[in-house]
């Protein structure tokens, strides 16, 4: 059981009336800002026969003390907070709305060929067929006029939308301060990663927005226990929606597994009611194939062509470089792995729902470093969404033990992140502008190249052939294969990269619109240059 | 706990080991020597060492043997040929040709397995493989017609549903169809003239 109560974080101003406890029935009654230290006991839970720890909380954090006075004294000053963060989050959403709904990636034309037809072995979509963001894709098709592109651009914004608010949930139902709820929100909506999660029509959103709702109601299920079948049926749904977060759903069921186990079992059993299905529908579509095909893929992602650093040919640059490309990226890191840090600090150790947001930070971050492209900036947003919950709930400590400068150096924590989210989304974001993707930009730049143009290319070989069915497009992951059919042309070959090549000037660039997308640059190869155009990814 | 620490390593390393040779293939199931020796065929070739050229159609020999004696007599002349003149141009139009006949005879055997929907859908998704592989070189309205036959194909096959619901029958009018089109858009492909 936790070692402190999540009734037991009231603020001064909500400490009026006795909070009943959500498991062994108990009351526990909150002290004041004023109070003595907590005094911890230790007795038996009378339902489980299981060892539990209360305390009387006797201290409460400075902000949180604060914003309860604020939000006493100058309702209106919280209430104009309140505002310009609704503000923010609609402007937001119009200008994610107002976006032209297209495939950023070739992943993204997989998903939208699996909503119209289903099939792994066809890449329709990809290894392991996301069945649950499928669904939910397929759920909105005929709002959308059957347009699949458009249900999942859709989608996509719609569960990037449901991060914040679902942040300021979890770390409400945590530290029980409005104050703190709306430190959780602001953290959620300002990090740089939310729009290209937003725009990118994977399944990164979906995956996580689900995830978020379970910690929510598993936070909630500190006062309402049967909630915590409903967080399962939530983690069960992101695992469909996601399933390469299992290490982000292991590592939280991890922290579950140390502070309260014998809620596994609920949760466990609310997921396979999810999960159990999308397995036997995969079988029933893919068969025994399902488990070559997701061999192939595993070990080739793993080994081959996935630039993870288990990978033999990985690129020389890792996540560090990749960081060190975005304005105050490696700054943002560093205050992101901070945030955690001060919660793991301030937290009492046995605190379920905050065990599992650490456990999920711990094993996410282990599970990029090892297995993620880090091409690819998404793999990492499952970090700073939950240190937009850690971070203000690292500053409601429940023992009462920090002291005024601990408390301080978490203000100070809030603040930096937020300072440093702005700052890079600053530098990335072009507000103003509601481009389509690089690759659709790309395309569109291409389409009126003449027939018998030859482009060489990393990104979007799917997408470009579709769209392009003028000019011949080859796959740098061949690159030998790409260079001679570049030399053979009988007209243009061009070259479409991340990186500036090597020698050549690009003539033209297509922005990226967010932090977690890639300019493309295209290069003309001369005679004899061909063979050297992989030396740029 | 340290047991099943040490179980799951033994799974981890036999699937890795397993799985290890046919990383790198485009085949949905199964390594495919003509394609996944393609890289290394042209690396060989575009640095002009021609005994690792050798080296990398050696390990087509077996797929080339098979086409020349069941499907396209000339095949292994057509290789043997351009490796003697040491002509990477016509090596890759040998290419061509073994991914054309790859993709008949693939779509023949998708045919034939019609009523087996696992099986006609793999050969289906292989022929695709092979398609995708040699698509850049084609020209556009080959590309267009083949890409289109293959789509067709595969909705030919049919589809067993999930636990029958939403199940379709295939469709071998429609399949014939779409194999004509396929084989009438590659007839020619990587042969000289």
């Amino acid at each position: 059981m936790s070692a402190v109560r999540a009734d037991t974080l009231l603020p001064t101003t909500e400490r009026r009336r006795p909070a009943r406890s959500g498991r062994g029935g108990q009351i526990l009654l909150a002290g004041g800002a004023g109070s003595p230290p907590p005094r911890i006991e230790t007795e038996a839970d009378g339902s489980t026969g299981h060892r539990r720890e209360r305390s009387d909380d006797g201290g409460s954090s400075a902000l949180r003390a604060a914003t309860a006075r604020a939000s006493q004294r100058r309702p209106t000053a919280f209430l104009l907070l309140v505002g310009l963060a609704a503000l923010l989050y609609g402007a937001l959403a119009v200008w994610l709305f107002a976006h032209p709904a297209a495939l950023p990636s070739d992943d993204a034309l997989y998903f939208a060929r699996g909503l119209m037809r289903f099939s792994i072995l066809d890449f329709s979509p990809q290894f392991p067929g996301y069945p649950g963001f499928i669904a939910l894709g397929r759920l909105l098709l005929p709002l959308t006029g059957g347009d699949p592109v458009r249900s999942l651009f859709v989608l996509t914004i719609l569960c990037a939308l449901a991060l914040p608010p679902l942040a300021a949930w979890t770390a409400w139902e945590i530290a029980r301060s409005r104050g703190l709820a709306l430190a959780a929100f602001l953290l959620a909506l300002t990090q740089p990663l939310l729009p290209g999660l937003a725009l990118s029509l994977l399944s990164d959103a979906a995956g996580l927005a689900f995830f978020a709702l379970f910690l929510a109601l598993l936070a909630a299920a500190e006062r309402r226990p049967r909630l915590v079948l409903l967080s399962g049926l939530a983690l069960g749904i992101a695992a469909c929606c996601r399933p390469s977060y299992a290490a982000l759903f292991a590592g939280a069921l991890g922290g579950l597994a140390l502070t309260r186990p014998r809620d596994l079992l609920p949760i466990v059993g609310g997921a396979l009611l999810v999960g159990v299905p999308a397995l036997l529908f995969l079988f029933a579509r893919e068969g025994t194939l399902l488990i070559t095909e997701g061999l192939r893929f595993t070990v080739g992602h793993t080994l081959v062509w996935g630039n993870t650093l288990l990978a033999p040919l990985a690129a020389d640059d890792g996540w560090l470089d990749a960081l060190g490309r975005v304005p105050f990226g490696r700054a943002l890191a560093a205050a992101t792995l901070i945030a955690a840090a001060a919660a793991a600090v301030s937290r009492p150790r046995r605190e379920p729902v905050v065990a599992a947001l650490l456990g999920a930070f711990a094993a996410h971050l282990v599970w990029v470093v090892l297995m993620q492209n880090p091409d690819h900036l998404r793999h990492l947003a499952p970090l700073p969404f939950l240190a937009a919950v850690l971070a203000p709930v690292a500053l409601a400590p429940a023992s009462g033990r920090s002291s005024t400068a601990a408390r301080a150096a978490g203000a100070i924590v809030i603040a930096g992140l937020f300072a440093l989210q702005i700052a890079v989304s600053a530098a990335t974001l072009a507000p103003g502008v509601a481009l389509a993707p690089p690759l659709q930009q790309a395309a569109r730049f291409l389409r009126s190249a003449p027939s018998g143009t030859a482009l060489a290319t990393n990104e979007g070989v799917a997408v470009l052939r579709e769209s392009l069915p003028a000019i011949r497009v080859y796959d740098m992951h061949y690159p030998a294969d790409a260079a001679f059919g570049l030399a053979q042309a009988p007209g243009e070959a061009l070259r479409l990269s991340t990186m500036p090549l090597p020698g050549s000037r690009p003539f033209r660039t297509f922005a990226a619109r967010s932090v977690g997308e890639q300019t493309l640059y295209l290069a003309r190869l001369h005679p004899g240059t061909a063979g050297t155009a992989a030396a740029a990814r | 706990m340290r047991r099943l620490t040490i179980l799951v390593l033994m799974v981890l390393a036999v699937a890795g080991w397993t799985g290890r040779a046919n990383a790198y293939s485009y085949a949905a199931a199964g390594a495919e020597p003509l394609l996944d020796g393609r890289e290394a065929l042209m690396g060989a070739i575009d640095k002009g060492d021609w005994a690792a050229a050798q080296t990398a159609l050696d390990g087509m020999k077996a797929d080339l043997t098979y086409l020349d004696e069941n499907d396209d007599p000339g095949i292994a002349k057509a290789f043997a040929d351009a490796m003697a003149a040491k002509d990477g141009k016509a090596v890759h139009q040998a290419l061509m040709r073994a991914y054309a006949d790859e993709i008949e005879r693939r779509l023949k055997g998708a045919r034939d397995n019609l009523k087996d929907y696992q099986t006609a859908k793999v050969l289906v998704v292989k022929a695709q493989r092979f398609f995708s592989a040699m698509a850049a070189d084609l020209q556009p309205d080959t590309r267009k017609t083949v890409e289109d036959g293959l789509k067709q194909a595969l909705d030919a096959i049919g589809n067993p549903g999930v636990f029958g619901v939403g199940a379709s029958d295939p469709d071998p009018a429609a399949f014939a169809a779409a194999h004509a089109n396929v084989e009438k858009a590659l007839k020619g492909v990587g042969r000289p003239g």
